[in-house]
C-alpha cells in the first residue's frame, strides 16, 4: 500500500515497473550450474604458495619461543613467517578504542585466544602447509585466562592488556529525559538479568584471502570474500603501514554467505599480505571450517540488566539499561560497533522518553567479534521483549495489549526516540494487529487453554522491534564522550557510489560496491535500471565484484546493516536517472521536442503522448559514441557517469543523542510452542510475522531474506552457542557441536508484508532482512516462559536447559 | 583440514586385507565406508600409517536370514539396510533405528560392520545389536571366531577387535512374527548424535511378554542391555503399570556423566521416559503384528 | 597411484595421492569448482556428489577410491549449454538458492531422490535435506524445489 503522492520511480516510463515484481534471479544460471566464482575457485595470480596457519593452543600464554627449523625442512616448503616477522612487518590495527591494545595479524609475545594465529607456513599445497604447520614449535608459557564477561570484570581478574589497567576497554553512560523520575512514579518495576550467548552465522563457505605483494610499487593487491564496510579497508592499509592506494582490495562476484561474519577477513587480508611480502611469493589461504569456527568472528556475548517502570495501565515510562559487551580479545574494529548500533533506538518500538544507559566494552580471552546478523538487535530485544512479556505477565495483562499501550503511535512518526533515532514512518499498531490476524491470536489462547487443560505445556510469544537499517558511520563515536568527538573529525551518514555507462555496442553495465553474498543484488538492479532507461532488466550488466582501483566505492560500502534496498539501490537510481536524463537531452532534438517531453520506455525514447514520434536507444547511443559533434552543445559528452548517493544523517550531538541508522522497519512475531513434559524439548508449532519494511523491490527476495534471518533467529534461540570453558578453549569446535538449524528443525512459517515507504530513502525501501534474527529468539523464550509458566530462561532453549524448568 | 600422509593398500581379498594390517605392527586402519574414521584423519586426531581399504573384499555385502539370525555383510551399505524388505520383516528395529544414523548421504556409504567395529556410544546401531543379545564375526591371522555383543563393547570407540583382525558380519537374532519393536531417541537435531535412546523388542505370547530386549545407548561408554527392566516385564500384559515399572527399574540401572547435552540427572530421566514410549509401542507392534 | 574413472560421463585418468581427498581431486585435478568444500567432516553436505549414482559425501573420500567408479557433479546435470534440469530450474522459481554454496550438494542428493521416481511427503524432503546446511533461505524454497520435481502439488496453506 503505498502512500498517496509518493512519486512512483517509473514516472517517466509507462508500463508496469520492473521494481516491485517477483522477478527470477540473474544470478541462478550459473549458480544452478555449479560455475559460480567463489574465493576457492579464483587463481588470479600464478604461483601462489598455499598457507596454514598455526594457531595458539592456549587462551592465554605468553609465546617464549616459535622454532621452524623443523618445519622448514619439510617437503614443499616455500617459508614461513612468525609472528615476531609480522610485527616487524606491520602496525597495530587502529580501532575506536585501540589506546592501550596491541592488536597485529599475529600474535608475537602474547597469544590472548585459543586460534589466535602465530606463525604462517606456506607450502606448495595445503596439505604439505598443514605437515610443516605440525612440526613448528611453540613454546608457551601459559597464563591465567579470563574466559568469560563475568571472569573478566571480577575482581583480581587476569588483565589482557596491561597497558589497558583492566578489562574494561569503555565505560559510558548516557542520560536521556528524566530516567531516575519515571522510575520513581512507576506502579511496577521489572528489575532483571538476561544473557545473550555468543553465537556465528557461521556461512557454509569460510574466509578466503589471496594476497599479492608487489615489492616494487610497496603495495599489495588482496583478493577475499570481504564484505565491508570499507571503512575496515582504512584499517588494514593503516596495519600494512601502507596508503590506502596501495592496497587494492577486490572481491569475488560470488560470496558463499556472510550475514556479517565476513566483514573480519580483513585481519586475514593484512595477515596474508605481510606473508607474501615477508616471502616475495603470492599466498593464498582457504579457512577450514575448524579454523572458522574457533578463530574467524562471532557475535558479542551480552549481559543487559533492565531496570523497567511502568505505569498501573502498562505503560513503560522508563528504562535503565546496564549493557556489557564481550568483544573477546581484542576490540578489533569495528567494534563496539555491536554497543552503539542499536543505540538510538534502545527503546524499540515503545515511546519511552526517559532512559538511561551504561554501555561497557569488556575484553575476554575468546575470539574476537564483530558483525553478525542482526548485530546487536538480537542482544537488545532479548532483553526489552522479556522484560515486556514478565511485566505483562505480573500486571495480568495479555503481552499483546501492553505492546499497544506502548508502541509508538503512526501519528508521532517521524517519532524521535529518546537517545536519537529517528523513525521515519511505519504503522506500528496496524503491523501487530495485522500479526495478531495472521496467527488467530484470540483462537490460539483458546486453543491453549483447551490444551493445558489437558495437561501440555503450550504457550505463547510476543515479540515487536524496530529494524533499523543503513548504519550512520558516526554512531561509532558513542563510544567517545562529546569532548572527545569535539577535537576529532567528525563522522557521518551512509553514501554508496555507483558507476553506470551504456557503451558503443548499446549494453548498459553498472558498477557498485555491495558485496552481494546471495541476496540478488543484480537482479534488483537490473530492476531499477530498467525502469530508469525504459528498457529490459536483461539487458543490463551488473558488476557486483568489487575493486578498489576501479569502483566508486565509499568508506560505507559493503553489505551489512540491510542497506542495499535503501542505499545501494537508491544509488543505482540516481545514477540512472541521471543517465536517463542525459538521453533525454540526446533524444529530444532528434524528436523535435524538448527534453522534459521526453520519456524513455519500450527500449527508446518517445514523445509523451505521442508515442509514434520514437527513436531507439539504439539510435541514441550510436549518435552519442559515433557523432558526439552532432550533439547538443549542452549535453555532457560520453554516456558514462559516476553518482553517490547520500543518506545524511548527523553525528552524535552535545547529548549524545544520534540517529544511528537512517530508517526503520518495524516487525511483529507470535509463535506457539510446546514444551515435551517428558524430554524437554520445545516444538515451535507455529511462527507468525509480519513485516512493515517500506517499499518492497522483488517480494521474491524479500521472502527470502526474512526466512532466513528467522532461521537464524531461531537457531540462536533453540540450538546455537559458541561455549567456551573457563580454561577459553571453545567447545563448540566442529559442526558436531555447534549446531544450525537444518530443514527438520524449523516451524511453519505464515507471513504478510505490509509497505509504508520510508520518506527518506530515494526508493523508499527500508532495509529487511536481519529483523527476524533479531525477534525470534525473545518470541521463542516468551513461548516457552509462557508455557512453563516461569520467568527465568536461558538461551538457547536446549531440551537439557528446559527440562531443569519444569516441574518436578 | 587434511589428512597426514599414509599408504594405500586396497586388497582384493580378506586374507590379503588381514595380512596387510597384521604386517603394520598396529599402525594400520581399516577403511569401509569412512564417514566416522575420515573426519578424524581430516581433523588429525587419527594418523594412521597404512589405511587398508576394504571396499574392494568380496563377499561382505550379503543380507541373509536363517531363521534364528539377520546376517548382514559388514560390507552393507546402511543405507541399503535401511531399505532392505528382509530386514523390516525380521529385525524391524533396524529401519527404526537406521533412520536416525546420520544422513542419507552418510548412509549410502557408512557401513554396518564399520559402524560396530567404530563403537561410538552414541551411535544407534551398536544399540540395537547389544540389545537384541547379537554377536559379530570377526576373521584375523589366527582365523575366524564369534564375538557376543555383551563382550564385544569395551568402552568408548573401542571393541574387543586387535588391531588386525576385520569385522566380516553382523548378526541380528530375528524378532519377527510375534515380535514388536519401538525405538526411540533425544538428539539435538535429526541425525545428530544422540542424548539418549532406547531400543526394545518384546515377544508376545497369549496377551502377555514371554520374552523382552531392552537396551539403552548414550549414557554410558557402551550399550547397556537392561535386563532388570527385562525380567519385570516377563509373564504378563504389558499396560502403563508395568511400563513404567521396567521403565523405573531401567532409569535405575544406568549411570550417565553429565556434558554438554544434559546432566546426568537429565540422561537418566530420559532413559525413563523414552521407555515410557517405547514399550507400549513395541507391545501394540507385537498385539498388531499376531492378528 | 594411477587411478580411471568416471566423471560426468567422462572417462578420467590421474596420478594421485592416496590422501588426496576426492573433494579436492574434483575441484583442483579437475577443475570442477561447482563442488563446495564448507566442512570436511561431513556434516554440511556442500561436497554431496554421486558415486556410481548415490549421494556421497566427496570430503570423506580419498580420490583412489573413487578408482573404476563414477562420479557425477553438479555440473554434470545440464553439461554445457543444455537447459536446465526441471529439478533446477525449480529452484530458480521458488527462489531455493540465494548464495548458492550450498546448493550443489542439495541438487545432487535431491537429483537422487528425483530419478528414485517415489513421492516423498514434505516431511520426508525435509528429512533429506537435514543432511544439508543452509544459512541462507530458511530451506522454504529448497523444499517447494523438490517438492514440484518430485510431482507433489504445491502446499496447502496453513
Amino acid at each position: 500500500m503505498l502512500r498517496d503522492g509518493l512519486a512512483t520511480i517509473s514516472d517517466t516510463a509507462t508500463g508496469a515497473p520492473w521494481v516491485g515484481r517477483p522477478l527470477e534471479r540473474f544470478e541462478d544460471e550459473a549458480l544452478l550450474r555449479g560455475l559460480g566464482w567463489f574465493m576457492d575457485d579464483l587463481d588470479p595470480v600464478p604461483h601462489a604458495g598455499h598457507a596454514a596457519i598455526v594457531r595458539s593452543p592456549f587462551a592465554h600464554a605468553r609465546i617464549v619461543s616459535v622454532d621452524v627449523s623443523a618445519a622448514l625442512a619439510c617437503e614443499g616448503v616455500l617459508g614461513i613467517v612468525t609472528g615476531a616477522q609480522v610485527a616487524a612487518l606491520s602496525g597495530p590495527f587502529p580501532s575506536a578504542l585501540g589506546a592501550g591494545i596491541d592488536y597485529r595479524a599475529a600474535a608475537h609475545d602474547v597469544a590472548r585466544y585459543v586460534g589466535e594465529p602465530v606463525a604462517v607456513v606456506v607450502a606448495r599445497d595445503r596439505y604439505l602447509a598443514e605437515d610443516a604447520a605440525e612440526r613448528v614449535l611453540v613454546d608457551y608459557d601459559p597464563l591465567a585466562p579470563a574466559a568469560s564477561p563475568q571472569a573478566a570484570l571480577a575482581d583480581g581478574a587476569p588483565v589482557l592488556h596491561p597497558a589497558l589497567g583492566g578489562n574494561v576497554a569503555s565505560d559510558r553512560s548516557f542520560r536521556y529525559g528524566d530516567p531516575e523520575g519515571a522510575l520513581a512514579r512507576a506502579a511496577l518495576i521489572v528489575r532483571e538479568r538476561f544473557r545473550h550467548p555468543r553465537s556465528s552465522a557461521t556461512p557454509v563457505e569460510c574466509y578466503g584471502v589471496i594476497a599479492s605483494w608487489d615489492a616494487a610499487a610497496g603495495g599489495v593487491t588482496a583478493w577475499a570474500n570481504f564484505q565491508g564496510p570499507f571503512t575496515l579497508h582504512g584499517v588494514a592499509a593503516a596495519a600494512l603501514g601502507i596508503p590506502g592506494s596501495r592496497l587494492r582490495l577486490c572481491t569475488p562476484a560470488d560470496s558463499g554467505g556472510s550475514y556479517g561474519i565476513k566483514s573480519a577477513v580483513y585481519a586475514y587480508v593484512v595477515l596474508m599480505a605481510v606473508v607474501s611480502r615477508a616471502l616475495g611469493i603470492p599466498v593464498r589461504w582457504t579457512e577450514d571450517r575448524a579454523e572458522h569456527l574457533l578463530a574467524s568472528s562471532m557475535a558479542t556475548e551480552r549481559l543487559t540488566g533492565v531496570e523497567a517502570g511502568f505505569d498501573a495501565d502498562g505503560v513503560l515510562l522508563g528504562l535503565r539499561l546496564d549493557l556489557v559487551d564481550d568483544v573477546g580479545a581484542y576490540v578489533r574494529a569495528p567494534e563496539p560497533a555491536t554497543l552503539y548500533r542499536m543505540h538510538g533506538c534502545l527503546t524499540g518500538a515503545y515511546a519511552v522518553p526517559d532512559l538511561a544507559v551504561r554501555s561497557r566494552v569488556v575484553v575476554t580471552n575468546r575470539c574476537p567479534t564483530g558483525l553478525n546478523r542482526g548485530f546487536g538487535g538480537p542482544q537488545l530485544y532479548l532483553a526489552l521483549e522479556r522484560t515486556m512479556a514478565i511485566a505483562a505477565r505480573r500486571l495480568g495483562l495479555d503481552p499483546a495489549e501492553l505492546a499497544r499501550r506502548n508502541l509508538v503511535p503512526a501519528s508521532a512518526m517521524p517519532y524521535r526516540a529518546a537517545a536519537g533515532a529517528v523513525l521515519d514512518s511505519g504503522d506500528y499498531a496496524a503491523c501487530l494487529e495485522s500479526v495478531l490476524d495472521l496467527a488467530s491470536y484470540p483462537e490460539l489462547r483458546e486453543l491453549q487453554a483447551r490444551e493445558r487443560a489437558a495437561g501440555r505445556l503450550v504457550g505463547i510469544g510476543l515479540a515487536c522491534a524496530v529494524e533499523p537499517s543503513v548504519s550512520n558511520m558516526g554512531y561509532i563515536t558513542l563510544a567517545q564522550t562529546a569532548a572527545e568527538r569535539a577535537e576529532a573529525l567528525p563522522k557521518s551518514s551512509n553514501a554508496e557510489g555507483v558507476a553506470i555507462s551504456i557503451a558503443p555496442h548499446g549494453g548498459v553495465s553498472v558498477r557498485l560496491t555491495t558485496t552481494p553474498q546471495g541476496q540478488g543484488h543484480r537482479t534488483v538492479v537490473a530492476q531499477v535500471v530498467a525502469d530508469a532507461l525504459g528498457i529490459e532488466p536483461g539487458q543490463v550488466e551488473v558488476q557486483v565484484g568489487a575493486d578498489t582501483a576501479t569502483n566508486p566505492w565509499t568508506v560505507s560500502s559493503g553489505n551489512y546493516s540491510s542497506r542495499f534496498a535503501a542505499v545501494g539501490a537508491s544509488a543505482v537510481h540516481v545514477a540512472a536517472t541521471r543517465l536517463g536524463d542525459r538521453l533525454r537531452a540526446i533524444a529530444a532534438p532528434l524528436l523535435e521536442t524538448e527534453a522534459d517531453e521526453v520519456e524513455l520506455a519500450d527500449g527508446g525514447a518517445r514523445v509523451r503522448g505521442d508515442h509514434d514520434r520514437r527513436i531507439s536507444l539504439r539510435r541514441l547511443v550510436g549518435a552519442a559514441h559515433w557523432d558526439p559533434a552532432g550533439l547538443p552543445a549542452d549535453v555532457e559528452p560520453g554516456l558514462a557517469l559516476t553518482a553517490t548517493y547520500v543518506v545524511p544523517m548527523d553525528p552524535p550531538d552535545g547529548d549524545d543523542r544520534c540517529n544511528t541508522s537512517a530508517t526503520y522497519g518495524f516487525i511483529a512475531d507470535v509463535c506457539l510452542v510446546e514444551v515435551d513434559a517428558g524430554t524437554g524439548q520445545v516444538a515451535v508449532r507455529g511462527y507468525w510475522t509480519v513485516h512493515d519494511a517500506g517499499r518492497i523491490l522483488n517480494p521474491l527476495l524479500a521472502d527470502g531474506q526474512m526466512l532466513g534471518g528467522l532461521a537464524h533467529g531461531l537457531g540462536a534461540a533453540l540450538l546455537e552457542e559458541h561455549r567456551y570453558d573457563e580454561d577459553g578453549n571453545l567447545t563448540t569446535a566442529t559442526f558436531l557441536d555447534y549446531l544450525p538449524p537444518t530443514a527438520t528443525e524449523l516451524p511453519p512459517v505464515g507471513h504478510r508484508t505490509i509497505e509504508t515507504p520510508s520518506p527518506v530513502t530515494a526508493l523508499g525501501a527500508k532495509g529487511l532482512g536481519e529483523g527476524n534474527t533479531m525477534t525470534a529468539p525473545a518470541c521463542v523464550a516468551n513461548a516457552v516462559a509462557d508455557a512453563l509458566g516461569v520467568e527465568g530462561v536461558e538461551l538457547p532453549l536446549t531440551p537439557a536447559r528446559v527440562w531443569e524448568l519444569l516441574p518436578r | 583440514m587434511k589428512p597426514s600422509q599414509f599408504d594405500y593398500l586396497c586388497p582384493r581379498s580378506i586374507d590379503e586385507a588381514v595380512a596387510a594390517l597384521a604386517g603394520a605392527d598396529g599402525e594400520g586402519k581399516a577403511i569401509a565406508g569412512g564417514q566416522s574414521l575420515v573426519p578424524l584423519m581430516n581433523l588429525r586426531l587419527a594418523a594412521p600409517a597404512l589405511i587398508v581399504d576394504l571396499n574392494g573384499v568380496p563377499g561382505l555385502e550379503l543380507i541373509e536370514a536363517d531363521g534364528g539370525n539377520l546376517r548382514v555383510g559388514a560390507l552393507v551399505r546402511q543405507r541399503n539396510l535401511e531399505q532392505s524388505v528382509l530386514a523390516r520383516a525380521v529385525v524391524p528395529l533396524l529401519p527404526a533405528a537406521l533412520r536416525h544414523v546420520g544422513h542419507v548421504a552418510t548412509r549410502n556409504r557408512g557401513t554396518v560392520g564399520g559402524s560396530i567395529a567404530h563403537a561410538d556410544p552414541a551411535a544407534e546401531l551398536p544399540l540395537v545389536l547389544a540389545t537384541l543379545g547379537g554377536s559379530v564375526l570377526v576373521f584375523g591371522p589366527r582365523g575366524e571366531r564369534e564375538i557376543a555383543a555383551a563382550d564385544l563393547f569395551l568402552t568408548h570407540f573401542t571393541t574387543l577387535l586387535e588391531p588386525d583382525e576385520i569385522v566380516c558380519e553382523v548378526c541380528f537374532p530375528e524378532t519377527g512374527i510375534g515380535w514388536g519393536s519401538a525405538f526411540e531417541e533425544v538428539a539435538p537435531r535429526h541425525g545428530d548424535y544422540a542424548i539418549a535412546m532406547v531400543a526394545c523388542a518384546l515377544r508376545v505370547e497369549g496377551g502377555s511378554v514371554v520374552e523382552a530386549r531392552i537396551g539403552a545407548g548414550a549414557v554410558a561408554d557402551v550399550p547397556l542391555r537392561l535386563w532388570a527392566a527385562e525380567a519385570a516385564l516377563i509373564g504378563a500384559p504389558l499396560d502403563d503399570g508395568a511400563a513404567r515399572e521396567a521403565a523405573a527399574l531401567a532409569a535405575q540401572a544406568v549411570d550417565p556423566t553429565g556434558g554438554t547435552h544434559g546432566s546426568a540427572d537429565y540422561r537418566r530421566r530420559l532413559v525413563e521416559v523414552l521407555l515410557q514410549r517405547a514399550l507400549p509401542q513395541a507391545f501394540a507392534a507385537a498385539i498388531e503384528g499376531s492378528r | 597411484m594411477r587411478i580411471e574413472l568416471t566423471v560426468n560421463a567422462r572417462r578420467v585418468e590421474c596420478d594421485v595421492e592416496p590422501r588426496l581427498l576426492l573433494s579436492d581431486f574434483l575441484r583442483h585435478t579437475l577443475g570442477l569448482r561447482g563442488t563446495h568444500v564448507g566442512c570436511e567432516h561431513g556434516v554440511c553436505g556442500a561436497c554431496t556428489v554421486r558415486l556410481d549414482g548415490a549421494a556421497t559425501r566427496s570430503c570423506l573420500m580419498f580420490a583412489v577410491q573413487a578408482d573404476r567408479r563414477t562420479v557425477d557433479t553438479v555440473e554434470g546435470l545440464a553439461p554445457g549449454e543444455s537447459a536446465l534440469t526441471p529439478l533446477q530450474a525449480a529452484f530458480r522459481e521458488h527462489h531455493g538458492l540465494q548464495c548458492g554454496f550450498c546448493t550443489p550438494g542439495i541438487l545432487m542428493s535431491a537429483a537422487e531422490l528425483v530419478e528414485s521416481g517415489e513421492t516423498p511427503t514434505r516431511d520426508e524432503i525435509r528429512e533429506l535435506l537435514s543432511g544439508h546446511l543452509c544459512r541462507c533461505t530458511g530451506y522454504v524454497g529448497i523444499v517447494e524445489a523438490i517438492a514440484q520435481a518430485c510431482g507433489l502439488g504445491p502446499e496447502p496453506s496453513a
